[in-house]
Order: structure tokens, then C-alpha cells, then sequence
């Protein structure tokens, strides 16, 4: 609505514009240590290295790095490298996170500073209750998708910097690209998205940006949340034959920061009037993130 | 108890062996206030200035006495009388100017005299000496030529002291003035031609002012010629401008009336359909209208009614008129832009209570707001079904305040000012409204906020001895906002010590409180810049400065002064990390991050010659300004975007004779500090648990405002040429705006063109020449 009398102004003040170029310093090789771990998923790290800001194609992966990870209880193992793509190498492990167990990333090769990281699997979650209130169902109309009302009860564990990532599915039939660039439809969860509801427990912040609740105001208490899930063709007459799925993930404050960062980063990608977003990284040396998460899920099926 | 009243018997004594003189002083040609003028008692030596109402007050011995009365650039009058009892007197001074052949060598309070500190008073001809821009003159673009005010290009903002744009507070006869922006931030709101003085304190407060952090400019108008008409005015480039002034009933009331107004859209208006054959038009204006009316109703009271109505607007208009695919003749009409400006308005009572006792108790109103807008309107050519949408968006603050201030004058050397006052606020800090055919009406958005401010004060301008003079007092407080409360006591001292008799040393303390908060875009100088209050998550900024200073005058002609200071602010605002002011819909609240902490230090320097035919000032300011809040820059200290390390101005007029003057204004800055994305990366996020998606071109940007922009620095000149005819006074001005054509980097983006990518820095304006023909009656 207002976009076009401000993007007039714009254009109006850059309508004497000139422009002279800068040079903008180079900073030493960094790597990039990506890696979200699951007890129920192997190893996975995802390494590359930054470029220059004005250099367009990718830079090929770091090469002869070796990537090792050491648990708190000793344990060490190195991971083995796999695929590039588009300068991303893929290093795997077939072993498992254990639960609350911490665990440091190393990361070494010729040419970059090493690059170091710790975090702990969270514990799971107990997700004590689930339910969806069919009777106040707001059927999709012209202000806006339709919604229904899921409540949630959970258990915090006690001290701070836990947070909570919501996620509700839906069984339904969709649409898939394959490959080989066909679409396809198959029965699978479908993700429907959340929203606050005013009543929601007192969590502040949750939308897209805010990936997750936090638990600001509980420590080991038992809170119960409502939000809204959406979908934009629901119609009032679905909910008593709906299939659907709840997870409730789990995670630690460098999860929920990074994540948050990266999220607010695309969200204003190409707004010149945006404030600059720095991404989020506990890597010490290098970018990126390494971080663990842990899932409690509920599904009705009929 | 019997000392009580011996004391009280030895003062009531000691006030019935004295009598007390009083009156005003003013200009023998218009009736002029004379603000700050000298009255001096020629055999003990001791004296006063007349306060910003032109009123004095001089406590002596009952005897026989010689006051002389004095101010710069005034031919000194000399009044030898026996002192029986109070008595007034009001006092005509002749401008040397009107004289035949005059030495004036007027005695002033020099600034090593003075309590006050980080203050710079500027009068009407020195704004008018310096050079113009697009023909314009403008008060805040010489205020931002001292030193410790940094400002940006293209933008009226004011960076004082390491402070943001929102801790100043701007008075135009005493009443706020929100937003001083015209055309997007290149002109100020204030018309040099209604302007009598403008006084700039950076620091050392006196108790008497409040409600900001940083900065105090307290613009007085003129008060209108109460002897007979005159009248001033320009045509320049972009705007023209007319003053008149003069006697409604001679002597007794005057009117002031001044009115501005840009023609870049009449000018533009056939370059347009010319170059848009369509039914097109674009456009953008500004104007200003200063009024005021003051009025003599006895010997001991005044009243003066002060308005200023000032309005921008920038547009796009579209017509077409089409067919249908049925044939039936349609036309559609589609207006959009940006509406803002300030309504202010002041009814001002001054009263001479007692021979030592005046008060000025003012009433005021004052509006600010802005309105962005888009209409679409479509129907059959007659009319008939018709079809429409409108949307805006609009936002604003308004205030109403009372206020009485009193100064009380027991002895020359004591100065005693206590006062009150209450704002009432209203906010609207962003509501979105839309109609249309189909919807109907849909307003949403934030809902007014309602506040009420309360503050107090009492200072006391008084000397220990012969050598040491102390300005102390306090202000206290107080903010209601949705069922809360915030109160603040606000210490303030400034003292001197006249080391020598051209020479002193100089120190102050100050804490400021400031309720209301600037949401503000990236120093743009866009309207969109949004007042919002304290609030139950928001707390109030607080600011304590200390400063020490020496200040010198050589042969009263050069004045040198020296200031270091350090301030630490708290409860500080700023946006999150991507937010913009194009979010304004949501909640603001959710767009700020709170409890911020600021620190700035430096030192100025400013030398100012004052009289001659070369007139001017040299500053350097060497500062340093940060900023911590807990969710930026991952809750570590940052430059602020306005931290400047080096700061240089250099302003010089040189009057050749009667009918040439010249004059140039040189400035030089250190970068400012930007965040620029410096890296790129590849990210990764989990919209499904365990489905883990790559994004390939996240940005690194480093530490926050890490990266300096190129230094800024720009020469502007103009040479003046008067000439005496028989209906008064015109004078052509040509000016050069950035003589050099410096590009001068207003912001930075990443282009990408020919096949590469490269960081450019925008450059606003080159080198503009101007010309602007004034007249005088």
C-alpha cells in the first residue's frame, strides 16, 4: 500500500545520484561448518568456505579437510567426505547423537584457520497433550486462509535457553517435482504454517522469522500453548476427518539464533531500507553453525 | 528565634537602603526585543543582560547613578539619574547602521564571563552572512557548522555530541517543532527572514530545559516592527520568499507575517508534458507561513500570538479516459504521494510582576504529521458505475502544553528562574486506512497513545566571590502513559572561574530524561520518521554529561573557547536487525529493540571572530561515539552510524564595503560508519525436522558499522551585491553549492553492471550553482 509513494521518493532523491566505486576489504579464508544433528539421523556436516562479497560463482569446496568430531565422553570419530555441489562437500558418519551428550566439531584444512564448535543434543521433549479445536474452525474467506485452533501441552525442563519449534502436518495428496522435472502427486504430511493466538501462553514471538517459542517465564513448568495453524483452502466442514501431525523440536539457543538470523536475512533480501542482518555463528574460526535438536511428535490418524 | 529576627531585620534593612531599575531593551527603529543586551552600572561596575523578552533588572543602591546600555553593532546610551525608588525604564537604542559615523565599541558579556557552557548564540545577520543554498539560507545548516553537531548530506538531522536526531529539542518561541525537514531534508523548517536568534547548547544545561538528551535550540522569531512597515524577501532558484512587518497600532501592537514557498512543480510542470505525453504529472512543494502578533497592553504586560503553518508535498497524478471492450467511454484518475507538516502555535503573557519579578507563562499547541496516500478511481464517462480504492497510511504527534516560567533578579549578580509546565501528548504512531468498491473501509494499525508530561524547575545563576559564578539547579520530571509512571530528577551545574580577566576555566554537569522516542530511517530526512512514547517496554533515554572548558577572548575581537566532554546515555532505542520504517504497520514495539547503552566523548575547539570586516569561525571536533544493546552486533560496543572522528568547519564573510560581501563555508568529516555485507555463504535452515534445505547466498557483514565511508568535505561560496534604491535595498546573491563538486557519499549499495559486480557509493549533489535576488523596504 505504501510502497509507491515511497519508492516515488526514492526515485525522485535518486534521480541526482553518482556513483563512484569503493573497494571493500578482502578477509582471510573461512570455513563454513554447517551441521544440525538428530538422535535419530547419522553425522551429517555441510563444508565450504566464504567468498568475497562481489565474487559470483562458488569457490570449490576446502580441500583434504578433515572434519572430526569428539563426544564429551571421549568418543572421536573423523567423518568421511563426499559429494561437492556447488562448492558444498558433504561429510558423513554412520553414528548416531546420543541425547544430551556434547560434542565438539574440528574442522582443518590447508590454507583456512581451523574451525571449532560445541553443542549438546537436547533432550527430548515431553509433550504431554495435543488436541485440535474443531468446534472454532475459521474457514478459508476473502480476509484471509482458514485456521483451526491446536493446543499443545509440554514440559520444560528446568533452566533457561530452551526453545521450541511447533510444526503441523497434514495427510493429504501433493504435488512433487521429480528430478527429472515431473510433477507428481503422492500422499504424504503436507506442512501447514502457525501463528500466534492471542491467548497462546504469554510467548511473545513466533512468525516466520521467529522459527520457535521461547521459554522465557517457565523453568520446568508445564505450559500449555495455543496457536493457529493454517492452510489456504480449509473449509469448516474438514476437521472431522482430518489427519494431521504435531512435532514439537527441541532445541538450544544457538539453534533458535541461527536460524532466526537466517530467516529474518532472506526475509529482507533485495530491501535497500532494511536493517543489515548478521547472521548468527558459534563456530569459533570460521561460519556457520553446529547445533543439536530433538523431536516429540504426535499424529491422528483415522 | 531572636536571630531569626535580626536577620530578618538586617535584610529588610539592607533592601530599603536599594531600589531596583527595570524596563526593556529595544531597537529604536522597530521596537525590537534587544536580546541579551548589556545594561551596565558605570561606578560599581556591576550589571545585567536583558533576558529573551528584552527585559532587565538592575538592583542598587539608592543614590545617584550612570547605567550605560549597550549591544553589538548599537550606538551605547549613557543615563545619569538619582535612584529614589523602583523605577522603569525602557530603553531605544540606535543600530550604528543608521548613523552617520558611529564607533561602536559596545561592552557584552564575553565568553569568559558566561556560566553557561557547550552554548552558541546566533543571530539573524550572522545566518544571513554565510553562504546560501539554492539561494536559500538556512538556520540549521549553520548549526551544523559549530563543532560537536555533525549532520549528513542532504538532511537537516542533527547528530550533537554523539546523540541521535531525536535528542534535540527545537523550540520556535518556545514551542517543539517535531519534524524540521523540508524536501527531504535539505532545508529546515525555519524562514531566516522571521528569525531574530537562535541559541544552540550542546551541554551544561540549564535546569530550564528538559525533555531531551542532547541538544537545545531555542529559535525566537521577530517580534514585528512596531514602529512602522517594512519588508524583506527573495526570489531564488527553487523558492521565493516575502516578510512584512510592521504597526498595527503604533507603539502599541505589531504583526509579523512571512510566507515561503518552493516552484520546483510550477518550473517542471512543462518539462513534464514534454518529456510524459501521457496525462502524467509529478510533482513536489513546500511552503511556510509565519505569523506573529504582539501586543503592548500596559507598561507591565505583553502578549504576543506566534504561529507557524509549514506543509510538503510530493505527488503523482495520472488521467486516462479509455473504452471498454462494450465501447462504453471510461476514465480513471490515480493520486499518490507523501503529505506532511507541522502546525505549531504559541499565546505568550509576559508580565513585569514586581521591580525584580517577571513572568512569561505561554500556552501552546503543536501538530506533526504525515500521510502517504494512493487513490484509484475509475467510472463511466457521465458518470456511473463507478469503481475506487484508497489507501493511506498516516502517523503523527500532537501536543498541548502550558507553561509559566518566572526569573527573579534580587542583585545584579543573582539570577534566580523557577517554572513549571505540563504537556498533554497525543501519538499516532501508524495507522493504515483502505476503502474500496468491494472491501468497504478497513482501518488497522496502532491506536493513539495518550500521555501526559510534568516537569519543574528551579536554577540559580549566582557568584561566590569575585572570580567563581555558578549555575545550579535541577528539573524534575514526570511521564504517565498507560496506567505508568516515570519520574526523573535531573541535576544540573555549571560553573567558571575568571582565572584571568580575558581568561577562564569552565565546568558543568548534566542529566537529562527524554520520554519520547525518534523512529527513524537511515538519516534520510523522510517524514516517515515516527515519535513514539515511552511505553511499559519501552523505558525512558537517560543521559549524564560532564564537560571542562577554558575560554578566551583576544582584544574582544577573537574568541577562543576549548570544551572536552563525556556522556553516557541509557535506555536507548534502535531498530532490529531488518526492520525498516516500510514496516510501520506492524506494532512498532515489535520493531525496536530496548536498553541500549551509548557513550560519546571528544573535545571542540572554536575560534570566532566577531567584529570586523572579516567575521567568522573556525571548529574542530576530535569524537567518539558508541553504542551497545544486547540483540546488535551480538551484544558488543559498535561505532554509531554517526561517529566521527574528525570534524572541521571553517565559516568566513568579509564585507568589502556597503555593497559587496562575500563569503564561504568549508567542511570536512570523517566517514560515516556502514555495515556492508563484506562475505558471502552458504547457510542452512530445517523447515521439516531432519529436511535440511541449503541456502547458498547468506551475507556476512562483519562487525557492525565496521566500514567507513569516503571522508566528507565541501566548499560553498557566494558573493553578495547590494545597492541603496529609492524604495529601500536589493541585492543579487550568487552562490556555489559544493564548489569542488565533491561526490560526497550519501549511501552505498552493491551494482551489478558490464558482467561484474562492484560496490558503488551514491553521491547525492555535484556543484550547484545558484542565484537569488533580495529585496529590502
Amino acid at each position: 500500500m505504501k510502497g509507491s509513494p515511497v519508492v516515488f521518493l526514492l526515485l525522485a532523491l535518486a534521480s541526482c545520484e553518482f556513483v563512484s566505486e569503493v573497494d571493500v576489504p578482502e578477509i582471510p579464508p573461512r570455513l563454513v561448518v554447517n551441521s544440525f544433528f538428530y538422535t535419530d539421523s547419522a553425522w551429517t556436516v555441510y563444508l565450504s568456505q566464504h567468498r568475497h562479497i562481489l565474487q559470483e560463482n562458488f569457490p570449490s569446496a576446502p580441500q583434504n579437510a578433515i572434519v572430526t568430531i569428539t563426544a564429551q565422553s571421549g568418543a572421536s570419530f573423523t567423518l568421511e567426505g563426499g559429494a561437492v555441489d556447488e562448492g558444498v562437500q558433504l561429510f558423513q558418519h554412520p553414528s548416531a547423537p546420543v541425547l544430551s551428550e556434547s560434542y565438539t566439531i574440528r574442522v582443518s584444512a590447508p590454507g583456512f584457520d581451523d574451525a571449532e564448535a560445541t553443542a549438546t543434543t537436547p533432550g527430548s521433549v515431553d509433550l504431554i497433550s495435543v488436541w485440535l479445536d474443531s468446534a472454532n474452525i475459521v474457514p478459508h474467506n476473502y480476509n484471509g486462509p482458514g485456521s483451526i485452533p491446536v493446543e499443545f501441552t509440554f514440559q520444560d525442563p528446568p533452566g533457561r535457553g530452551d526453545y521450541y519449534i511447533p510444526r503441523f502436518f497434514v495427510w493429504g495428496t501433493r504435488a512433487v517435482r521429480r528430478d527429472n522435472g515431473q510433477v507428481e502427486f503422492e500422499d504424504g504430511w503436507e506442512p501447514g504454517w502457525l501463528s500466534k493466538s492471542p491467548d497462546n501462553g504469554g510467548f511473545a514471538e513466533f512468525d516466520s522469522e521467529h522459527p520457535g517459542l521461547t521459554d522465557e517465564g517457565l523453568d520446568g513448568d508445564i505450559r500449555t500453548v495455543r496457536l493457529h495453524a493454517h492452510k489456504s483452502w480449509w473449509s469448516s466442514n474438514e476437521p472431522k476427518d482430518l489427519e494431521w501431525k504435531f512435532t514439537l523440536t527441541h532445541v538450544k539457543e544457538e539453534y533458535y539464533r541461527y536460524v532466526h538470523s537466517v530467516r529474518l536475512q532472506r526475509n529482507n533480501e533485495g530491501n535497500p531500507l532494511a536493517q543489515p542482518v548478521q547472521i548468527f555463528s558459534n563456530v569459533k574460526g570460521g561460519l556457520g553453525i553446529f547445533a543439536g535438536s530433538a523431536t516429540s511428535s504426535f499424529e491422528h490418524r483415522n | 528565634m531572636k536571630l531569626c529576627y535580626l536577620l530578618t531585620c538586617l535584610a529588610v534593612s539592607a533592601a530599603a537602603q536599594k531600589a531596583t531599575v527595570n524596563g526593556y531593551v529595544k531597537d529604536a527603529a522597530t521596537g525590537e526585543n534587544l536580546i541579551g543586551a548589556t545594561v551596565l552600572h558605570r561606578s560599581s561596575l556591576s550589571g545585567t543582560t536583558a533576558n529573551v523578552h528584552g527585559f532587565y533588572s538592575l538592583t542598587l543602591k539608592r543614590d545617584s547613578c550612570t547605567l550605560i546600555y549597550s549591544y553589538v553593532g548599537y550606538q551605547p546610551v549613557q543615563l545619569t539619574f538619582v535612584l529614589r525608588r523602583d523605577t522603569s525604564i525602557n530603553i531605544n537604542l540606535t543600530s550604528a547602521g543608521q548613523l552617520e559615523e558611529v564607533v561602536v565599541e559596545a561592552t557584552r558579556e564575553e565568553i569568559q564571563e558566561l556560566t553557561k557552557m557547550g552554548s552558541i548564540t546566533i543571530t539573524s545577520d550572522q545566518i544571513k552572512a554565510l553562504p546560501a543554498i539554492l539561494g536559500e539560507v538556512d538556520v540549521l545548516k549553520v548549526i551544523q557548522l559549530m563543532p560537536g553537531v555533525k549532520s549528513s548530506e542532504g538532511s537537516t538531522g542533527l547528530y550533537v555530541r554523539g546523540g541521535g536526531p531525536d535528542q534535540n529539542l527545537m523550540l520556535l518561541d518556545g514551542v517543539p517543532v517535531y519534524n524540521a525537514s523540508h524536501l527531504f531534508g535539505f532545508f529546515s523548517v525555519f524562514n531566516a527572514d522571521a528569525i531574530n536568534r537562535v541559541e544552540l547548547i550542546k551541554g551544561g544545561f540549564p535546569a530550564r530545559y528538559g525533555g531531551r538528551l542532547s541538544s537545545v535550540i531555542d529559535i525566537n522569531m521577530k517580534d514585528g516592527n512596531m514602529k512602522e512597515f517594512h519588508g524583506e524577501g527573495s526570489i531564488g532558484l527553487i523558492a521565493a520568499k516575502a516578510t512584512v512587518e510592521g504597526p498595527i497600532v503604533k507603539d502599541k501592537t505589531s504583526i509579523l507575517l512571512s510566507a515561503r514557498r518552493t516552484y520546483l512543480d510550477v518550473l517542471t510542470r512543462p518539462l513534464m508534458a514534454v518529456a510524459i505525453p501521457e496525462d502524467v504529472a509529478v510533482g513536489y512543494y513546500f511552503y511556510d507561513l509565519n505569523a506573529k502578533i504582539n501586543h503592548i497592553v500596559n507598561q507591565r504586560n505583553r502578549i504576543y500570538l506566534s504561529s507557524y503553518l509549514g506543509n510538503d508535498r510530493a505527488y503523482t497524478k495520472y488521467r486516462e479516459k479509455f473504452n471498454q471492450p462494450d465501447g462504453t467511454p471510461r476514465e480513471s484518475a490515480a493520486d499518490s504521494g507523501l503529505d506532511w507538516g507541522n502546525f505549531i502555535t504559541a499565546l505568550r503573557w509576559n508580565s513585569i510582576l514586581g521591580p525584580r519579578l517577571f513572568s512569561n507563562v505561554t500556552a501552546t499547541y503543536s501538530k506533526y504529521r504525515f500521510d502517504i496516500f494512493s487513490e484509484y478511481e475509475e467510472q463511466d464517462v457521465g458518470g456511473g458505475d463507478r469503481d475506487y480504492f484508497e489507501a493511506r497510511y498516516m502517523s503523527g504527534i500532537r501536543d498541548w502544553a502550558v507553561k509559566a516560567d518566572l526569573e527573579f533578579i534580587p542583585r545584579p549578580d543573582h539570577y534566580i528562574r523557577f517554572g513549571a509546565q505540563t504537556i498533554w501528548h497525543q501519538f499516532s504512531p501508524g495507522v493504515a486506512f483502505s476503502s474500496s468498491a468491494i472491501d468497504g473501509d478497513t482501518t488497522m494499525g496502532a491506536r493513539n497513545v495518550y500521555a501526559t508530561e510534568y516537569s519543574v524547575y528551579v536554577e540559580d545563576d549566582f557568584r561566590l566571590g569575585r572570580l567563581i559564578k555558578v549555575n545550579a539547579g535541577a528539573h524534575a520530571s514526570a511521564f504517565a502513559v498507560e496506567g505508568r509512571w516515570y519520574s526523573s530528577l535531573q541535576p544540573r551545574l555549571s560553573a567558571r572561574l575568571l582565572a584571568a580577566r580575558d581568561f577562564s576555566l569552565k565546568a558543568s554537569y548534566a542529566t537529562m530524561t527524554q520520554y519520547i522516542h525518534l523512529l527513524t530511517n537511515a538519516g534520510l530526512g523522510l517524514p516517515t520518521d515516527l515519535w513514539v512514547p515511552s511505553t511499559s517496554r519501552v523505558n525512558p533515554q537517560r543521559a549524564n554529561q560532564v564537560s571542562i572548558g577554558a575560554a578566551k577572548t583576544y582584544k574582544s575581537i577573537y574568541e577562543f573557547s576549548i570544551e572536552g566532554y563525556y556522556k553516557k546515555m541509557s535506555n536507548l532505542i534502535e531498530y532490529r536487525d531488518g526492520a525498516s520504517f516500510v514496516s510501520v504497520t506492524d506494532n512498532w514495539q515489535d520493531n525496536v529493540t530496548t536498553g541500549g547503552f551509548g557513550e560519546a566523548y571528544g573535545t571542540e575547539v572554536l575560534i570566532q571572530k566577531k567584529s570586523g570586516k572579516v567575521t567568522g569561525w573556525v571548529g574542530y571536533t576530535l569524537s567518539w561515539t558508541n553504542r551497545k544493546f544486547e540483540e546488535l552486533n551480538f551484544g558488543k560496543w559498535y561505532p554509531y552510524k554517526y561517529d566521527r572522528r574528525h570534524d572541521i568547519s571553517v565559516a568566513l564573510s568579509h564585507a568589502w564595503n556597503d555593497r559587496m560581501d562575500f563569503s564561504l563555508a568549508w567542511v570536512y568529516g570523517t566517514g560515516n560508519a556502514v555495515t556492508l555485507p563484506i562475505a558471502s555463504f552458504t547457510g542452512i535452515d530445517e523447515p521439516s525436522p531432519g529436511q535440511v534445505q541449503l541456502w547458498p547466498h547468506m551475507r556476512y557483514y562483519g562487525e557492525r558499522n565496521d566500514f567507513r565511508m569516503r571522508a566528507y568535505h565541501r566548499l560553498d561560496l557566494s558573493v553578495g551585491f547590494t545597492k541603496k534604491k529609492k524604495w529601500g535595498e536589493r541585492e543579487w546573491v550568487f552562490g556555489v553549492y559544493n564548489a569542488y563538486s565533491r561526490m560526497n557519499p550519501f549511501y552505498m549499495d552493491i551494482v551489478r553492471k558490464d558482467g561484474r559486480q562492484y560496490f558503488a557509493q551514491y553521491a547525492l549533489f555535484p556543484i550547484i550553482p545558484s542565484v537569488a535576488w533580495n529585496f529590502k523596504f
